[in-house]
């Protein structure tokens, strides 16, 4: 049957909660919580309570049959197998050229990459540019400036070394007025950022790819010897002939 | 791919990505597919494919975004893009296409006459990694040979990638004419010279100019970069046959092509001497890193009447 009391006249159930000032110790904990944790909290005890009394029981002269198949380590702690599968030295060996072949294939796609760029930003020639001249004295009165018909400042300008004729006309000489020169000096700043974030990962490649290089070595049959150089160890193999 | 055939980017030049793509997926040839197998081929270390960008090919690099400052050159036909990176350009003489791959920066150069629209411009990018006359362009070479209007005599025009750029410079007034004995690349060269009136391709041996001299006139330049043992004589037999009095000798010299056995310089300094023999006066030399390690560029004046002692 019903209740004949209004549900509107009732009081509203509200549920304590954590005051604030003890909030640093997480949400309040009901009698719920506390059952589950006591619970576990028990079970804990009562599970060491019987491996102590175990232990005191313990008979160091008694046999057990898994002492025949395991082993323990010199602090009696025991080994035991994780389960893992177990891989032979080719396997290993395997897997760790085909990480290398990775790291090599990646570290070759940069140093494309890198090659590439540098050409596109790499502008200047530095080539030597010799000029034969018919005597002596016209060596020793060699003007670049005159030879070339140019201005001084342009000597050094191997790309592009504007004529005298043109440089008075300055019909060709460019204006640059309606260019965001800034815009574009900043895009060259990015592409030389780039560039070098990309020299930055080859070089840490290459030291990638030589630790591997140097893990699948040692994995190998011979004698080798360990010496440490510059902090760096360095491993020498002894001489050996092969077939 | 075949240079004669239609190349690349199968809709119009100036279509965005989104054309490119579609062409892809309905066009039967899959130019861009094409471009990009290319792009591959270079990578591995072949020749002849493009090397261009391993993806977007012309469309990357100066193209987009910000503008290029079009700075013109020493070298009359020549220019300078200057853009977020410097590049040499040539006009092109055929727009709306490249020949072998290369990048093309086109231009608004504003109307002549007020209120007209401007008019576009096309530029191909020349690289001087693999061009041997654009490395000695950047290099500073003071005398060319090459401008708009003038003849050359074109020794070893390989593929036609380095010629293309030429008779860009030299214009419609002028006239290449490109030798290269090998047929395959010739073949490329021929159709690079079906789209450039002023290319006349020669399939030939340059050691029998002879042969060919039917087809040639006076010619004010020799460009020559055959890589042959006997490289001076090559020149020095067409200089004789074709260029005029005064006439502009470029040779490019591989030392390793010449003599491997002694150094670089040694084998220049020989090249140069032989010249001298043939009544070319040697006027400059170059050596072009880091573009190319161990070639030099000489640059020498054809003197009719001999050398004076």
């Amino acid at each position: 049957m019903a209740k004949l009391v209004h549900n509107v006249q009732k009081k509203q159930h509200r549920e304590r909660s954590q005051t604030l000032d003890r909030a640093r110790f997480g949400l309040l904990e009901k009698k719920k919580d506390y059952k589950l944790r006591a619970a576990d909290y028990h079970k804990k005890q009562s599970a060491l309570k019987a491996l102590r009394a175990k232990a005191s029981n313990y008979n160091p002269d008694e046999y057990y049959h898994g002492m025949t198949r395991r082993k323990t380590d010199s602090r009696g702690i025991l080994q035991a197998d994780r389960g893992e599968e177990v891989l032979s030295v080719q396997q290993v060996q395997l897997l760790k050229t085909q990480d290398a072949n990775y790291v090599r294939t990646m570290r070759m796609n940069e140093a494309l990459k890198i090659e590439k760029q540098k050409n596109q930003l790499d502008f200047g020639a530095r080539g030597s540019h010799t000029v034969f001249v018919d005597s002596v004295e016209d060596q020793k009165n060699f003007k670049p400036e005159e030879y070339f018909d140019t201005d001084k400042s342009m000597v050094n300008r191997r790309e592009n070394r504007l004529r005298n004729l043109d440089l008075e006309k300055l019909e060709r000489v460019v204006n640059v007025e309606d260019v965001d020169v800034e815009r574009l000096h900043e895009k060259k700043v990015k592409l030389y950022k780039l560039l070098k974030s990309r020299m930055d990962r080859e070089r840490q490649l290459r030291q990638v790819e030589e630790r591997m290089d140097l893990t699948r070595e040692l994995m190998k049959k011979g004698s080798k010897k360990k010496t440490v150089v510059d902090g760096k160890p360095q491993f020498k193999w002894k001489n050996q002939r092969k077939k | 791919m075949a240079f004669g055939a239609p190349r690349g980017r199968g809709g119009p030049a100036r279509g965005g990505r989104g054309g490119m793509r579609g062409g892809m997926r309905g066009g039967a040839r899959g130019g861009r597919g094409g471009a990009r197998g290319g792009a591959r081929g270079g990578a591995r270390g072949g020749r002849g494919g493009p090397r261009g960008g391993a993806r977007g090919g012309a469309r990357g690099g100066a193209r987009g975004g910000a503008k290029v400052v079009i700075e013109p050159h020493r070298h009359a036909g020549v220019f300078i893009a200057r853009g977020k990176e410097d590049l040499l350009v040539t006009k092109n003489g055929a727009p709306g296409e490249s020949v072998y791959g290369e990048k093309r920066i086109t231009v608004d150069e504003p109307a002549k006459v007020e209120g007209e629209a401007p008019t576009k411009i096309e530029y191909r990018v020349w690289n001087p990694f693999r061009s041997k006359l654009a490395a000695g362009i950047m290099g500073g070479i003071d005398e060319l040979g090459i401008a708009p209007g003038k003849k050359v005599l074109y020794l070893g025009a390989a593929s036609g990638t380095s010629v293309s750029h030429v008779s860009d410079v030299v214009g419609p007034e002028g006239a290449v004419y490109a030798v290269e004995f090998s047929h395959r690349p010739g073949r490329e060269l021929i159709g690079m010279a079906k789209k450039r009136p002023n290319v006349i391709p020669i399939i030939d041996d340059a050691r029998h100019p002879q042969k060919y001299r039917m087809l040639i006139g006076m010619v004010d330049a020799v460009f020559a970069d055959v890589a042959q043992p006997d490289q001076a004589r090559i020149i020095a037999l067409n200089s004789h046959l074709f260029l005029k009095d005064q006439g502009t000798v470029v040779i490019s010299i591989k030392a390793n092509c010449i003599d491997s056995t002694v150094d670089a310089e040694t084998v220049f300094a020989r090249e140069v001497q032989k010249l001298r023999e043939e009544r070319i006066k040697p006027l400059e030399q170059l050596t072009l890193e880091p573009y190319e390690r161990d070639h030099c560029i000489v640059v020498g004046r054809y003197v009719r009447s001999g050398l004076k002692k």
